[in-house]
Order: C-alpha cells, then structure tokens, then sequence
C-alpha cells in the first residue's frame, strides 16, 4: 500500500467512468504513447492504474474494441488497430469540435456578443497560441 | 454463477424490517448496500451471514440455508463495530486464531498492514482507539480471503487517509483473489469507483440493484428557463425541483425524456448527470420532501 499510487480521472464524479477509461486511452493512442500493434493494459492493469473495479475498466475497453480502435489476439490481450489514431482525430474533428463550436455559438448569443466580435475573438486566440 | 438467492425474505422485529426481498448476488463482484438509517441494511446482511433467521420467505447462500451453518461460517466473514474477541488475546493471537480456522488466511499481509496503519500487535482488541479497531476488522476480514466477505460500514471511525489507503487495499486484494464483497458505507461518494454493482435498499425494499453506470444514469437533472421546462416536466414525474428568479431546474428519469439534447439546448435548456450519491437521495427521499420547505 504504501506508495499506493494510481492515477485519477475521476473529473467530477457525474462523467461515468468507463467513458473517462475510453477517453483516457483514445488520448493515449493520440499522444502516440499507445502505437500501432501496441500491446494495450489488461482491465486488470487499469484497475490497478486507476483504482476502479475490472469491470468498469473492461467496459472502457469494450468501447474501443467496438469502434475497432483496437483488436483482439486470442489468449494475448488487445492491440492497437491500423489507422486508429486517425479516425480517432476525425471523429473528434466532427463530434467533439462541433458540440464545442455550438455551445460557444450559443453562449455569444446570450452575452449578446455580435458575430464579428466572435470572429476576432478566436482569431485573437489562434494568435495567442502560435 | 451466483453466491446468494434470495426470495420473498421478510424479516419483522414487530415492525417489518425487511419486505418481500428477492434478489441474486453473483460471485466475485464488489457490491455497494445503499440505504438510509434503519432501511434494513445490516438486517439483510445478518440473514445472509447466517446470524438471523428470516420470518418468512428463503435465502441460499452457497445453495444452502446460511443459519447455523458451518458451510457458511467457513467461507464468509462478517466484519462490522460489534465484532468482539476475548479479552485475554493480543491482536497477534487474534490472527493466529484466524489463520487456524479459515483456509486461505494471509498472515503475513495482516502484518504487514497492520504495521503501516501503526497498530501495536502486542495490544488487546478492547485497547485499540475507535478508528484502530476498525481498521484491525477490516484487516482481519481481508486476509481471511473468504469467499464471501460482508464489510458493514468498514470504515466508520477511521480518518479519511486511512480509508483511502483501505479502499484501494480492497481492490487490491480482490484483484488478486477475486471473491464477492458486500460493503455499505454512507460515504458512497468514496467507494464507488472501487464498485461494480450497488443495491439501493429503501423501507425494508431492493428499490435497485445494478451495475454502477447504469444507477448513475437513470436520472439526470434538466435545468432552464422555467417557462421552457414547464410543459416538459408536467408530463413526467419530477423528484425534485428547485424554482428561483425564473429558473427551473428538475431531477427526472432519464427514460422519460423524448426530446434530443440539441432541441433541449436551443431552448436554453441543459442536461446534466448526477452523482451515484445525488441519485441514492432521490431514489430515496419522499416526494416532495425537502429541508427547505420546514423553513417556509
């Protein structure tokens, strides 16, 4: 126990936490820490790391095996799919960057921000950050 | 495979303590009991270690009737605030007892958890502080590895530190020995990322038992405008709701809601999930009740 160390991804207790495993290890594969063929964690391993039952771990994992991000070898455990890390950029791309796009849309709108305004904002963001 | 089958238990102390319960309990999984003071909690988990006879209705622990049972003292173990050993033993002949009588006793891990948790083997189990105690049970019940480990508020009276580290014990001693625990707490927030299945009981009734996520995402709370929700929540049970400076927001079953996240969103209204905890209150709380209303 002592130095019992896991790591926490409990965000705010409301996100169940097989989607934050799912999420957790598509970010893996996008930071190229998980690569192609790369041998993934056990549910057990992720138990483990995360301090969470197995079964909860496994269903994150059953998540990206249905999304085919990763593969099943018999006996050995799961893999990283070819071309997982593109389609995961893709589908971020189209879900996540719109639902974000539309709450800010939004949430201008209620601040009475006109669409020029906005416009500049996120320019003068893309600046700040180059 | 299933560890425990209930049926129609009923358990009446005069007053009814337990109604028509059946249920299933699978092997080698975590289980959170959820309930409110005197909701019958500890009542069913003394029938299933086998210490209370049911009035009416049956129970099969290991397929057999647990009471008075030697199969069933063999492979369960019930830990909670009354458990009592001699007054003559020190805690190290505690533990020698224990690993005489169950098979899979851990010695050598009791020590060692027993002496990072700071608690002299030498000392007599009436000595230790509140907290100490408690964490002594909850060791002893570890090491024996029984099949069937019953936890009763395991962790009342130990500070915060130490539960942490103890939760985390029990997911690691059941990674490596998988068997089934049945813990309650009324700290659920704590324990239920360690939990693979919770069991709501309520006035004596199961009123859930699923696994985790899925309790976590039967309700979910909308708020809004209150004239936008109006309609919305008239045709649906509300089990709680708060009104202010023309606001609304509402806890409703998430199977009741028809209406798409975008159409709720451009009416201004969100959708937000609850915590397992915020969902237990609900689920539990009479209709209608609130603290605030003994002030209006």
């Amino acid at each position: 126990m002592k130095g019992g160390f896991s790591m926490h991804v409990h965000l705010d207790g409301t996100t169940p936490i097989y989607i934050q495993i799912a999420e957790w290890l598509q970010h893996e594969i996008i930071a190229d820490r998980l690569q192609t063929d790369a041998k993934v964690y056990s549910q057990y391993q992720l138990a483990e790391l995360f301090n969470i039952n197995p079964a909860t771990a496994g269903k994150g994992l059953t998540i990206l095996l249905e999304e085919q991000l990763l593969y099943k070898k018999r006996g050995l455990g799961m893999f990283v799919a070819t071309d997982a890390k593109e389609r995961i950029l893709l589908k971020r791309r189209n879900e996540i960057l719109t639902k974000m796009a539309q709450e800010i849309v939004l949430e201008a709108k209620r601040l009475l921000v006109s669409d020029e305004e906005l416009l500049v904002l996120i320019r003068k963001t893309q600046e700040g950050l180059e | 495979m299933n560890i425990i089958q209930c049926e129609e238990l009923s358990k009446s102390f005069g007053r009814n303590a337990l109604q028509r319960v059946t249920c299933t309990i699978d092997a080698e999984k975590i289980i959170g009991i959820i309930g409110r003071n005197g909701a019958g909690k500890s009542t069913l988990l003394n029938i299933f270690a086998g210490y209370l006879k049911p009035t009416t209705g049956s129970c099969k622990v290991f397929n057999e009737n647990p009471f008075n049972n030697i199969h069933t003292a063999a492979n369960m173990i019930f830990i909670d605030d009354q458990l009592s050993f001699s007054d003559y033993l020190s805690l190290e002949d505690i533990l020698k007892m224990g690993a005489d009588f169950y098979p899979n006793w851990q010695n050598e891990l009791a020590y060692r958890m027993l002496e990072y948790a700071g608690i002299d083997l030498t000392a007599k189990h009436q000595q230790l502080s509140k907290g100490q105690l408690a964490t002594f049970n909850l060791v002893y019940g570890l090491v024996s590895r029984c099949a069937l480990t019953i936890l009763d508020e395991p962790m009342n009276g130990m500070d915060e530190v130490i539960r942490t580290d103890f939760y985390r014990a029990i997911l690691k001693e059941y990674l490596a020995f998988p068997r089934t625990f049945l813990i309650t707490s009324h700290h659920l927030q704590e324990m239920e990322s360690i939990l693979e299945e919770i069991i709501l009981i309520d006035e004596g009734s199961i009123i859930a038992h699923a696994p985790l996520d899925e309790f976590k995402e039967q309700l979910i709370s909308l708020s809004g405008p209150s004239d936008a929700l109006a309609e919305l929540l008239s045709e649906t049970e509300v089990y709680a709701q708060k009104i202010m400076a023309g606001m609304t927001s509402a806890i409703i079953d998430a199977s009741n809601l028809f209406i798409s996240e975008e159409i709720l969103r451009a009416k201004g209204i969100t959708i937000s999930s609850l915590t397992a905890s915020e969902v237990c209150k609900y689920l539990t709380s009479k209709k209608g009740s609130d603290i605030d209303a003994i002030f209006d």
